[in-house]
């Protein structure tokens, strides 16, 4: 992993997506950016940027550490079932964007109730959008995210 | 020689990681906060253009969008008006009401030092060109002492309560009278039938208010002795001491009603 870059990346990332805070309905870059790197990077530089990106989340966020934890999880979990299912073809990595949103759109406002912040009375249909918009996105941003990163796509021998 | 870096295990990174999730998870909020707040400080600059770029995006017409823009400023505007109006009502009508309640307020105190004192008058440095008339009443220590009896441009002269020229018309124990000032220096209430009013010794007696020379009662004294005439066993022979000590008195206020607010 070229870590400046994704450090670039990154914050490039988490600028983009404070941008859309006011918008209801909107893509999620960070999420889109954990699933990229969950997908075509080493385990523990998958398990690292998970929690990385979490962090981010959580910057830009209402509360920290309930993204740190949801993305930190469900990031190395998509790492380590990558070792057992390829996830390459577009439509695949589509649905695995939406599912991985709702889960951690789910698990991030599941653990902002420790932070004592207000519940918002739709926001299932909030993350529904928000997972169905990323996974619209998502593997559309892969190929320039890949290009930045200098990571090949096309059929990489991974290391464990 | 190359230093051979350290390796650790995925376990390890992956618990560390989520350990410092948990830390930061039940850290307090204040704490925290600055981590956010300093991110904002950092990149206060691209994020404000983000921002900005985000919402010129989010509406196709900039035209329509800085009509709303001002629609929405203009409305705000006149609700904030209307919040100031309402809360001008409430002020007008609370300073109405305690005007009400405070009816000396339209009154004007015509500060006057005492040059010149007798038993029976006093001679103050006010006069007409201060908005003093004749009748007009002077209080001193709050008490009324007097009213205004002679007058030129710059002095005037107080007719005293205890003078024997002086009838005021007054209030004791809730029943109208008259008070008459006494050569020994006292206040008399003549005339007072012993089966109307029943008076008691400390009694307070009050000045009456009387049309655009005062609005309210003021104190005028109380009384000091009360009994049966001796001439007429019918009436009340009634002795009223001035509330203040006039002889100690250095200066007076008279009261000057203010024409207008008094007709409001």
């Amino acid at each position: 992993m070229r870590w400046f870059r994704f450090a670039l990346l990154l914050i490039v990332a988490a600028i983009i997506q404070a941008g859309f805070a006011d918008a209801r309905y909107k893509p999620d870059i960070l999420l889109i950016l954990m699933s990229f790197s969950s997908i075509y990077s080493k385990t523990n530089d998958a398990i690292i940027t998970s929690f990385l990106i979490g962090l981010a989340c959580d910057l830009i966020g209402p509360a920290v550490g309930a993204g740190i934890i949801s993305f930190g999880l469900l990031g190395s979990f998509l790492s380590y079932l990558n070792r057992v299912i390829t996830i390459r073809r577009m439509p695949y990595q589509a649905v695995t964007i939406f599912i991985m949103g709702l889960l951690t759109g789910l698990s991030i406002n599941f653990l902002n109730r420790f932070k004592s912040l207000p519940f918002n009375q739709d926001i299932y249909i909030t993350i529904l959008w928000t997972s169905l918009l990323s996974a619209v996105v998502g593997p559309l941003l892969f190929l320039p995210a890949a290009w930045w990163l200098r990571i090949d796509t096309t059929g990489r021998k991974r290391t464990r | 020689m190359a230093r051979k870096r350290p390796k650790v295990s995925n376990r390890m990174l992956f618990t560390c990681f989520l350990l410092a999730g948990f830390i930061l998870l039940f850290s307090p909020q204040r704490f925290t906060n600055k981590f956010q707040l300093a991110f904002a400080r950092i990149f206060r600059w691209p994020l404000s253009i983000s921002r900005s770029l985000m919402l010129s995006a989010s509406t196709s017409q900039p035209l329509k969008r800085e009509n709303n823009h001002k629609q929405a400023q203009a409305q705000n505007h006149i609700a904030n008006l209307q919040a100031q109006l309402e809360s001008q009502i409430a002020e007008n009508e609370r300073l109405r009401q305690f005007r009400k309640e405070h009816p000396l307020l339209n009154a004007v105190f015509v500060y006057g030092d005492i040059m010149q004192a007798s038993p029976t008058e006093l001679t103050i440095n006010c006069g007409g060109s201060e908005g003093l008339v004749e009748g007009q009443f002077v209080i001193g220590d709050n008490s009324i002492i007097g009213t205004i009896s002679q007058l030129s441009a710059h002095d005037a002269k107080i007719r005293l309560i205890t003078s024997p020229l002086s009838r005021l018309a007054v209030k004791i124990a809730d029943m109208d009278a008259v008070i008459q000032g006494s050569t020994d220096g006292t206040i008399k209430a003549p005339l007072l039938s012993r089966k109307l009013y029943s008076i008691k010794t400390g009694q307070q007696v009050f000045c009456r208010p009387k049309n655009a020379l005062l609005t309210t009662p003021i104190l005028i004294g109380c009384v000091s002795h009360c009994k049966t005439d001796a001439a007429n066993p019918l009436l009340w022979d009634v002795t009223i001491s001035p509330a203040c000590d006039i002889k100690s008195l250095t200066s007076v206020d008279v009261i000057v009603l203010n024409k207008n607010l008094s007709e409001q």
